[in-house]
């Protein structure tokens, strides 16, 4: 019945609950209707259990968590151990850090303790940062056994790549933040228009909640807002 | 069948009215034609990226480009030029003949450079020119941005005919 803790960590509750908002806000103004209010909030419990539609992307958390990890292991890279001696040596200074970096060192250096092969820790590595920069580093730490290339070098090419992809990531982030937050009052003015018309004149547009034609109007007037919504966020949706 | 065929030949007389014009604007230097970004220009950055990092592990230039062809690369022409050729260096030549681009010549020709010379230097060029194609895509995202914002600003005309719809509307329906 209830979301489990991984679904509710997945989930992007700042859109969830602007739409709930939204969805409120656009029934009480349009057709001042609690039966309508919890039918489409009982549609909107199922869109949010059962579709994909408001699920977080994470790709940014983990790549952010998988540079702090480098970051960690680097230093004793640099002065010659192996991937294992260096999760175990980084392990020791952690303690109780709890950050997800060093809660995936702990991780690795548990499997060390009990007995796993370099090439396991890999594909244990590649789980816990389900990211593609994650299985290519741990591809390229592989293929450094074959050339026998410096495994810190490898890293140090890595951390600097994805640095510069994290910061430009970040700043494309903020701006479709900014676009998103125009989007967001662009939706949500007309309603607050109606709600406050209707407030402050209660039987000025009672004509519209209780005849045929003004219900007609009122789903009209809807239909523009929603087609509004619609299109402003296919538009922030842009690929590059 | 005859009325598929007028539609047609409608059609192509359309569009050929409207090349005509366009090409005159194009002449006047009112219009510029767009030219759609190719599965690998836009992926460029990540190849880029991958391509030094997998050379950074050791191995060939060859080996390094195919890896990361095999992995990186989504265009289909790209791979096929690659299933003909067998040589990296070689498919990515005739790919670039073939489409003709600013941006892929640029990264070929530094390839080229490399595979005959083998400098250090047309690595430490490579990673430059990746550095500038991150910074052209947060350009092109700022563009964007401004450009969603006049849209926005055309899409308010929805809203305002909603809400000019609803305060209007009870007053005709009383009268």
């Amino acid at each position: 019945m209830f979301l489990s803790h991984r679904k509710r960590e997945m989930l992007d509750w700042y859109r969830i609950l602007f739409d709930l908002f939204f969805i409120s806000l656009a029934v009480i103004a349009f057709y001042d209707s609690v039966f309508l209010l919890f039918l489409c909030l009982m549609g909107f419990y199922g869109i949010v259990m059962k579709k994909n539609y408001y699920h977080k992307n994470l790709d940014g958390y983990y790549l952010d968590a998988f540079i702090d990890f480098l970051n960690q292991i680097n230093a004793n890279l640099c002065i010659g151990m192996g991937f294992d001696t260096a999760i175990l040596t980084s392990s020791i200074v952690l303690k109780e850090d709890l950050s997800y970096s060093s809660k995936v060192i702990k991780k690795l250096n548990h499997s060390i303790q009990m007995g796993l092969h370099v090439e396991s820790l890999y594909q244990k590595l590649c789980e816990s940062f389900p990211i593609y920069e994650a299985t290519r580093f741990a591809r390229m730490m592989q293929l450094s056994k074959e050339t026998g290339s410096n495994p810190s070098i490898i890293t140090g090419i890595t951390i600097d790549k994805l640095y510069l992809k994290h910061k430009v990531n970040n700043e494309i982030e903020m701006v479709i933040y900014q676009k998103k937050l125009e989007q967001t009052i662009l939706c949500l003015a007309p309603m607050c228009i109606v709600l406050f018309i209707r407030f402050s004149s209660p039987g000025y547009m009672t004509i519209l909640y209780q005849t045929a034609a003004g219900r007609l109007v009122m789903t009209f007037a809807l239909c523009l807002i929603l087609a509004m919504k619609i299109i402003s966020e296919h538009i922030i949706k842009f690929k590059l | 069948m005859q009325l598929k065929n007028l539609i047609d030949t409608v059609n192509c007389k359309i569009d050929s009215k409207r090349n005509k014009y366009l090409a005159w604007f194009e002449r006047a230097g009112l219009y510029k034609k767009k030219v759609a970004i190719l599965p690998f220009e836009a992926e460029l950055p990540h190849f880029i990226q991958e391509f030094l990092i997998n050379y950074g592990a050791g191995v060939t230039l060859d080996k390094a480009l195919m890896l990361t062809l095999n992995t990186q690369c989504r265009d289909t022409q790209l791979m096929k030029q690659l299933t003909i050729t067998s040589n990296a260096v070689q498919a990515l030549n005739q790919y670039a003949t073939v489409q003709d681009r600013k941006e892929i010549w640029r990264f070929v020709r530094l390839i080229n450079q490399f595979h005959i010379t083998g400098s250090q230097s047309t690595i430490a060029a490579l990673e430059k020119y990746h550095d500038e194609l991150w910074q052209m895509k947060l350009l092109r995202v700022r563009k964007k941005s401004e450009t969603i914002t006049i849209q926005l600003t055309f899409l308010l005309m929805l809203s305002l005919i909603s809400v000019i719809v609803v305060v209007l509307t009870p007053i005709i329906m009383i009268l």
